[in-house]
Parts: C-alpha cells; sequence; structure tokens
C-alpha cells in the first residue's frame, strides 16, 4: 500500500460527487494517505484517493462566524472531529451581481411535516399577514412577515392555476433575488377542510370566551380568543 | 451415534415409564439404570458449554430482531426527517449560522435517547457538550444545560449536576411532533439564555451520523448581530413592533431548529442501533461457532475415553 505524502498535506473527502466518506480524517490523520478499494465495486463509499484534484461539490463550503468557536474548541478536542455547523449542509446562494427582475417567483412553502412546494416558479401568492392580506410578485421588496391564521393563495399561473392553502401561523421571508419562503406551523388546503367542523367549532370557542369574559385565568382567556381567530378565519376562508 | 442416541432414547423412555407406573418403577431393568448413570456422568462436562450455546443462541436472535426494527424505523424515520429540514433553512439562511455569538448566559440542549444498545452516539453529544462548556466558559459568563433524553442525563449528571436545569425525557415515544418541540422549546425559553447550542447527531446516511452544533441567538442577540452589520437590516418588518417581531421570530426559530435536531437524532439512533445490532449477531454467531467446536470436541473425547475404558477391560478379562 502507498503510503502517503507529509503529514501537512490537506486532508481531502472523497473524490465522488455525493459519497459520504466516513474515516476520512481520523484514518488519515493516523495512516497518512491509503487506497483501501474502488468504491463501485464495494457498494459504499469508503475510499481514501490520494489527493488529487478535488470534485468541486466535495468541499464544504466555509462556515463564516465560526472560527473563533473553533479555535475556542480545538483546546478540548481530544481524537473528536470538529463539530459540524447546520450552514456547512446548506448550499450557498450564489450572489448575481445586478440582476433583473425576474419573470417568476422562486416559491418554497414548508411545514415541519413536508415541503408543500419547493422551488416551484409561481406569478403571485397572497400572504395574511398581522398586518393585513398582501401580495408577492417578483421584485417585492425583502420583507420579514408574520403571518395570522389565514388563507395564503398560490398562483402559479395569474388567475388561472390557483391553489389555496389555510394556514396556522408562522413567518414569510422574501428576499432581494425574489425567493419566496413561507414557513407555516400547519397548512391545509381548503378543500380538505369540513365547513360543519367549522361551524361548530365556532360556536364552541365563542360560545367559551363569552363564558370566560372577567372570571378564569389569562392562559385559559388566550386560548378562547385563539381558538376564536382560528375559526374565524376559517369560516370567512370558506365563505360560510 | 444413532446406536448410542437410541440408548439414550431407550433409557429415558424406561425412566419416563417408571414415572408413569409407580408401581413398576421399583422392577426397572438394570441396564436402563446402568445407562443413566453414564449418560449423566457424559453429560456433565458438556452441560456447561450446551448451556451457554442456548443463550448465546438466543442473544442471537433478540440482537437480530432488534437490528430489523431499527432497520424498518430508520426507513420511515429518514423520510420524516429529510421533510423535516425544510422548515429549519430559511431561518438559518435569514438569521445566519452563527456559532461565534457571545452571550452571558449560554444554555446547551443535548439530545440523546432514551432507550440504549444504540452503540456510540449518546456518549458522542455528550463529549462534544462537555468541550463546549468548557470552550465557551469564562468569566461572568454562565452555562446551563437542558438535557433531552435519559442517556445524555445519566451520563451528564456525573460531572456536570450542578449545571443541569432540567431534563426532557420520552420524547419519541409516540412520535415527535412540532407541538412537542414548541413546548419543550417554551421550557429552554425560561432559562432567559441569550445564546442556545443544540448538540445532535444529524443524519447523512445509514453509517454517517455527523454531532452537529446549531446555535439559536436570544431576541436581544438577534438585535445586537443585526445592528453589527446582520442580513437582518435589509428586510422590511411587516409585523407587530419590531421588538415582538424579533421575539416570535426567535422563538419560532428555537422550535423549528429543536424540531429538526429531534427528527434527525432519532433517524440517527435508529441508524446507529441497527448498525450495533448487526455487530451483535455477528459475535454471537461467531461465539456459537466456537462454542460448538468446543462442545464437539469435549463430547468426542468423553466417548474416546469411555471406549478406551471398555475396551481395556475388555481386554483385561478375555486375556
Amino acid at each position: 500500500m502507498p503510503r502517503g505524502g507529509s503529514p501537512q498535506r490537506e486532508l481531502q473527502h472523497c473524490c465522488l460527487p455525493g459519497a459520504e466518506c466516513q474515516r476520512t480524517e481520523q484514518e488519515g490523520r493516523a495512516r497518512g494517505f491509503k487506497i483501501t478499494g474502488d468504491p463501485r465495486k464495494l457498494g459504499f463509499a469508503q475510499c481514501h484517493r490520494t489527493p488529487g484534484p478535488l470534485h468541486p461539490s466535495a468541499l464544504p463550503p466555509p462556515v463564516p462566524n465560526s472560527q473563533e468557536f473553533l479555535s475556542k474548541f480545538a483546546a478540548f478536542q481530544g481524537t473528536m472531529n470538529e463539530p459540524e455547523f447546520p450552514s456547512n449542509f446548506v448550499k450557498p446562494v450564489e450572489k448575481v451581481e445586478n440582476a433583473s427582475v425576474p419573470d417568476k417567483l422562486k416559491f418554497n412553502f414548508y411545514i415541519p411535516s413536508a415541503a408543500i412546494n419547493q422551488g416551484s416558479s409561481v406569478d403571485l401568492v397572497l400572504l395574511p399577514a398581522t398586518t393585513g392580506d398582501f401580495g408577492v410578485m417578483p421584485g417585492h421588496v425583502p420583507t420579514v412577515a408574520e403571518l395570522r391564521p389565514g388563507v395564503v393563495s398560490v398562483h402559479n399561473e395569474l388567475d388561472k392555476d390557483v391553489t389555496k392553502y389555510f394556514v396556522s401561523g408562522g413567518f414569510a421571508f422574501i428576499h432581494a433575488d425574489s425567493t419566496t419562503d413561507v414557513c407555516a406551523v400547519e397548512a391545509v388546503p381548503l378543500s380538505d377542510i369540513d365547513s360543519d367542523a367549522v361551524r361548530a367549532g365556532l360556536a364552541e370557542y365563542t360560545g367559551k370566551l363569552a363564558s370566560l369574559q372577567g372570571k378564569g385565568d389569562d392562559y385559559e382567556l388566550a386560548a378562547a380568543q385563539a381558538g376564536v381567530e382560528v375559526y374565524s378565519a376559517l369560516n370567512s376562508a370558506l365563505g360560510l | 451415534m444413532l446406536r448410542r442416541a437410541g440408548h439414550s432414547l431407550g433409557s429415558r423412555l424406561c425412566q419416563r415409564q417408571g414415572q408413569l407406573e409407580p408401581a413398576v418403577q421399583g422392577l426397572k431393568p438394570s441396564f436402563a439404570v446402568a445407562e443413566e448413570a453414564v449418560e449423566g456422568a457424559r453429560d456433565a462436562s458438556t452441560l456447561l458449554v450446551k448451556q451457554r450455546m442456548k443463550s448465546v443462541a438466543n442473544i442471537g436472535k433478540i440482537t437480530k430482531a432488534m437490528k430489523m426494527v431499527a432497520a424498518s424505523k430508520m426507513r420511515s424515520a429518514q423520510v420524516n426527517t429529510m421533510n423535516s429540514r425544510g422548515i429549519a433553512e430559511p431561518l438559518l439562511k435569514l438569521l445566519g449560522d452563527l456559532p461565534d455569538a457571545q452571550g452571558k448566559k449560554n444554555v446547551y440542549v443535548p439530545i440523546t435517547s432514551d432507550k440504549g444498545l444504540c452503540g456510540g452516539i449518546n456518549t458522542t453529544v455528550c463529549k462534544y457538550t462537555r468541550a463546549s462548556i468548557k470552550a465557551e466558559d469564562g468569566e461572568d459568563k454562565e452555562h446551563s444545560i437542558v438535557v433531552l433524553g435519559e442517556k445524555g442525563r445519566s451520563q451528564l449528571q456525573r460531572d456536570l449536576r450542578a449545571s443541569i436545569h432540567s431534563t426532557v425525557a420520552d420524547t419519541g415515544k409516540v412520535r415527535v411532533t412540532f407541538a412537542q418541540a414548541a413546548a419543550i422549546a417554551d421550557g429552554i425559553n425560561t432559562t432567559e439564555f441569550d445564546v442556545a447550542r443544540l448538540i445532535f447527531n444529524r443524519f447523512h446516511s445509514a453509517i454517517s451520523y455527523k454531532p452537529t452544533i446549531a446555535t439559536v441567538l436570544s431576541p436581544d442577540s438577534l438585535e445586537k448581530e443585526a445592528e453589527a452589520g446582520g442580513l437582518l437590516d435589509q428586510y422590511e418588518i411587516e409585523g407587530p413592533d419590531r421588538a415582538e417581531l424579533l421575539q416570535n421570530l426567535s422563538e419560532f426559530n428555537l422550535a423549528s431548529t429543536l424540531y429538526n435536531a429531534l427528527m434527525e437524532n432519532n433517524c440517527s439512533e435508529q441508524a446507529s442501533r441497527m448498525a450495533a445490532m448487526e455487530s451483535s449477531t455477528k459475535n454471537a454467531e461467531e461465539m456459537l461457532g466456537k462454542l460448538t467446536l468446543t462442545y464437539n470436541r469435549t463430547r468426542q473425547a468423553t466417548i474416546t475415553t469411555e471406549l478406551i475404558e471398555i475396551i481395556s477391560g475388555a481386554t483385561a478379562l478375555a486375556g
């Protein structure tokens, strides 16, 4: 087995795009470079190649604002690897200089359990912010908006292909390059909502709020108010 | 071999018959009694090995079953984990990942499992927690720990008992939901932290899970970073006044980051358990093979000794 060069050489990850090399740093530090086998034959990515031109996607993007932490951490690191940071795994956004306003909006719609839209190109998105409804089209000023329970309308094609979701709340971020991220806690298509259940729920929470007026602790009052707010929004969303 | 088995079967049948008909017990044929005595003597040396073999075989079966259960759980957890990454990412891009952020009150949230037999992931998280605490410790800085998972608690309480603010157990018992993450985030908020660091294992593949530190800032720290030239300044705020929005944003950030971290750690736990049980099963099979060889060797030695005795006795009688 050919031993690698001087220990000062940069330790590098496997050159295969998308492959995970499990023991690069440990093995590398302990023994230098070693060719352990053809990963295509082995069926899994465990290969240490002598350093060659790196595949660009194998390089981790540098995390700004972590150098101080890592240097402090190094004192207590021992045999551990460096910790990863979540931004290591986020694809860096390419900065486009002097870009013109794009035709369509790049729309991302996330809920905790799924990504409803990811990178979809849409014309218009109507968002229910706490300060009022507003629409987002390409070229919108960068905004951070808090959402209230209401309807998010996604116009894939202006007024032609519209999907409506009821969201319980969350945040919307509109970036300078016309990318819009909407993070909601819950989002359901309007067609999935049962109008009878909505009417019943509204009646229940209005009753609860009325009975708690003046008495009852703050938490129960707040819960009842939130219930009334959500059900009224559902009510108006369904047009009842 | 077969003849010997026949003999032992015969002797056992006689014994059973003797038990069923007590009247006949005293009249058991003498050869059967002799057979039993010989059988007992032969068994004694191999009995221990046989017991060991049985228990090792059982262990192998159990670990194999655990491996299959962990593999199926990991498959479904993987899908959910990939889906959960979406909600944490925009906040990360907007507010930035700031591991260098400094604050007076630091809270560390190591995320571990409740059940054991899952390899080294819990020890890894605890090691990184201890190292981070030592790294960030300094004058007029306070640190506290909110442990998620029983395994983390039992490890950290040995030397960091005074710093543990609270423990949360049974997070994955039914299912990890966003509501659960929000409730835990509320609990973490009671520490009134400036900087919160979540330490968990991020899932990459069935054999790769990397310890990751996610940093979440309180509204005040966010404001400080924004003034220092963060991204947040470039955005218009549509919402209640800036302070309230920052507060809601920070809480939402903590809840979604925590939700993602819980899902990732859960998936890593299942993958690690699968790997650990796989190696356990292999070890058990190996041990069983070795024990079988020992058993056979002992058994054959006893038979050979018996034969030698019989033959030498017969020769002595004849000659």
